[in-house]
């Protein structure tokens, strides 16, 4: 006997023959009628399509046949290798493939086989279609080409069925995610509804297109009254952020948005009983196939507002109704340990310093926490005036360099070249940076050293103090400005301190109208920066010094100014609509060229400004004082 | 230090009693006390120290109001501000009404005998 050989496309056959569903009996009945037909046409007792799988040949639709049989003693294993041809066996004890096959030797005792490969689309060999006779018979020609017609029609067949039932497949699943998608559609519907959170959406020019229950509730009006009837800046009122021309309030909300950022702020929103009240909102441009428009969320923070408020009151009362019993318990502690009201034993001593201790951070405490609360009501009037920085810096580093020395750490600061003045309140300059100072210190390893840096940058003064500490994670740097935001440092080492003083450094400058921040690689250090406004008194000389500065730096700007003027009116000439923005352009530089003494440039502006203004333009005129404007440049 | 005749005026009975301590132990100075401004003026008409150590933060009659009261009497002492509130334009504001200083409130008692005497010289400028 010789066992069936494997096919080339053996890998590629099987997983068509898993594909076509034939295996699972998923296939048409109808295959029935394919067997009996070549049954009837053999006039054979036995007919079958004949799968050929990794191990067994299974039988569908067979007659006269059981399930299937081992593919190693299969007939229908030799006929797929060569899909396209017919086997045919007309006795198989002469056949030295079967003759001692068990099925020919034993049931169901097989002498004649005719088969013919079920080829599907692309050329894989599926199995047969087959007829066996315990006879041995020699078929007729037509016979064999009625066989071969069977077969083929059977691999249509599979192949039809196939696309059917993936074409079935995908509209199964795109009903599922149609389905999914509704289910989805309802449920943010729902959430949209059924949250607590304010969300308004309009259209690409601020038209409400959606108000949801919680915005309802917000602004005490029912969607219907909104909905297409009203404008997202004519939700919000009329203040200092917030212009009255309605435009405006449009620009002052959409303005900050770019792309897909969202843009936050507070304001006032009306609310429908005519009252006015604290919010916070967060607008997204939206840009999709449901949205094209915007998407506002809006929050109630009047009451967080109010409650902020008596926080403070609170936290100030308490504060400072606690500074009088600790003045005395210091005084006390003070007086016990100086040894006037008599000598203390070595351990009396000791525990007194360190009641001493505890009362002066407690004091500590008190103190910032007042200062936060004065700062953060505004009940800190700034006693602002022109300070020279250097003497601000002097002060500071004055106040921390008993500390500096105790700790072994190197106090250093880097003047800029000219004397820089800032338009601050001194004393709380001083407290600022004596914060920042002692931080370093504090965080500093022994023989470390602290550098503080100033100069001008950005058009403010920045204040920079640089350690060698541990360093600082992004996530400690978002937090540490907050009050009590006491972080591990990275070196493991906690550190004495009420964790305030950054909260109190961060409300002290923003009261001047100033920023502050961090910048910090970990294990590398830490930056503290505070930026603070440049005074804008200046001594003569040093104002001469500035005006030369600026004038230079106008003078640099001109030609690139000068050449935007000429686009401009140039446009205009052709285009009434760009007529203003050339007026504009032109007025700009008059102004400006006027103030640094660029008298020929302010000169020629003004005339192209004056002629631009006229109800119609002469061009050789125009033209004139384009030429004259561009010459000059030369002074 | 010379030794002087103070009087301090506070209403807290704890501030008093400390700083009475304080001036008298560690500065050797004598001390009179006073709870509100009607007693300091009192004690003023009775005897004129050399300093009036003056609480701002008084009750009914504050420290300010008691300090112009002061001055209208026929004696010209000199009057210090012990007060929390330092800040500049406030001790601006007690210069201002004829202070001769301030110290800032906790003050440390150590220090404080010391604080008085340098604003009496006139060795610390406010």
């Amino acid at each position: 006997m010789i066992a069936p050989p494997i096919p080339s496309n053996e890998v590629a056959r099987l997983a068509a023959l898993e594909a076509s569903g034939l295996k699972s009996r998923l296939i048409d009945p109808a295959l029935d009628e394919e067997v009996q037909l070549a049954a009837l046409l053999f006039d054979v007792p036995m007919a079958t399509v004949s799968l050929v799988d990794a191990d067994r040949q299974l039988f569908r639709s067979a007659i006269g046949l059981s399930n299937g049989t081992p593919r190693a003693i299969s007939f229908c294993g030799h006929a797929i290798i060569q899909p396209d041809r017919t086997l045919v066996v007309g006795d198989a004890h002469e056949d030295e493939r079967f003759h001692d096959n068990p099925l020919v030797t034993g049931n169901p005792n097989i002498r004649f086989y005719a088969g013919h490969p079920i080829v599907d689309r692309s050329g894989h060999a599926l199995g047969t279609l087959c007829v066996l006779d315990r006879q041995p018979r020699q078929p007729t020609p037509q016979q064999l080409g009625a066989l071969a017609m069977l077969a083929r029609r059977i691999g249509e067949r599979v192949q039809l069925d196939g696309e059917r039932r993936s074409a079935e497949s995908r509209e199964v699943e795109v009903r599922r995610a149609l389905t999914d998608l509704a289910q989805r559609n309802d449920m943010a519907r729902a959430i949209e509804a059924g949250t607590q959170v304010a969300i308004v959406s309009t259209d690409a020019e601020g038209l409400l297109r959606t108000v949801n229950a919680a915005a309802e509730r917000l602004l005490g009006s029912p969607a219907a009254a909104l909905v297409g009837k009203r404008r997202l800046e004519q939700l919000f009122a009329v203040s200092e952020r917030m212009p009255a021309d309605e435009e405006e309030r449009w620009r002052v909300l959409t303005g900050p948005l770019q792309g897909t950022t969202t843009h936050r702020g507070e304001a006032h929103l009306h609310h429908a009983t005519g009252q006015q009240f604290a919010a916070r909102y967060s607008l997204s441009r939206v840009s999709s196939a449901v949205l094209d428009g915007y998407v506002a969320v809006l929050e109630d923070i009047e009451g967080q507002q109010a409650l902020e408020r008596y926080k403070d009151e609170l936290l100030g009362t308490v504060s400072h109704e606690l500074r009088t019993p600790l003045t005395t318990i210091r005084g006390s502690l003070g007086l016990l340990e100086s040894g006037v009201l008599g000598p203390l034993s070595g351990e009396s001593l000791e525990v007194v310093a360190l009641a001493r201790q505890g009362s002066e951070r407690l004091i500590r405490l008190v103190d910032d926490l007042l200062d936060l609360e004065k700062v953060g009501n505004g009940r800190m009037p700034l006693d602002r005036r022109s300070c020279e920085a250097g003497q601000l810096v002097e002060q500071a580093l004055q106040a921390v360099r008993g500390a500096a020395e105790h700790a072994g750490v190197e106090l250093v600061s880097e003047p800029p070249a000219a004397t820089l003045k800032v338009d601050v309140d001194p004393d709380r300059i001083v407290q600022v940076l004596t914060n920042l100072l002692g931080n370093a210190v504090k965080f500093s390893p022994r023989g470390g050293r602290v550098l503080l840096r100033f100069g001008r940058q950005g058009g403010r003064v920045r204040f920079a103090v640089v350690d060698q500490g541990p360093g600082l994670t992004d996530a400690q740097q978002a937090q540490l400005f907050r009050r009590f935001a006491r972080v591990e440092p990275l070196d493991g080492r906690p550190r004495p301190g009420t964790g305030l003083g950054l909260a109190i450094v961060r409300a002290l400058t923003e009261q001047h109208g100033g920023l502050s921040g961090v910048e910090s690689v970990r294990g590398a250090g830490s930056t503290f920066w505070v930026d603070l406004p440049e005074s804008p008194m200046r001594d003569p000389a040093e104002t001469q010094q500035l005006i030369a500065a600026l004038r230079a730096e106008f003078a640099a700007d001109l030609p690139r100014r000068v050449e935007e003027v000429l686009a401009e009116s140039r446009r205009a000439l052709t285009d009434p609509e760009a007529r203003q923005a050339a007026v504009r352009a032109a007025h700009r530089l008059h102004g400006t060229a006027g103030t640094y003494g660029f008298a020929r440039v302010s000169t020629a502006c003004a005339a192209i400004e004056e002629l631009l203004g006229r109800p119609t333009v002469e061009e050789t005129a125009l033209q004139e004082l384009l030429t004259r404007l561009e010459g000059s440049l030369a002074d | 230090m010379p030794s002087r005749d103070i009087l301090l005026v506070d209403d807290e009975p704890d501030i008093r009693r400390i700083g009475q301590l304080t001036l008298e132990r560690l500065g050797g100075h004598r001390v009179r006390l006073a709870a509100s401004g009607p007693e300091a003026l009192d004690a003023l008409r009775t005897a004129v120290p050399e300093v009036v150590l003056l609480d701002v933060m008084l009750p009914g009659m504050d420290g300010p109001t008691t300090l112009q009261a002061i001055r209208k009497l026929p004696c010209a002492v000199p009057v210090i501000f012990v007060t929390a509130k330092v800040q500049r334009h406030e001790v601006e504001q007690y210069l201002a009404a004829g202070a001769l200083g301030v110290i800032k409130k906790p003050f440390d008692p150590l220090g404080l005998p010391g604080e008085v005497e340098a604003l009496l010289t006139g060795s610390k400028r406010p």
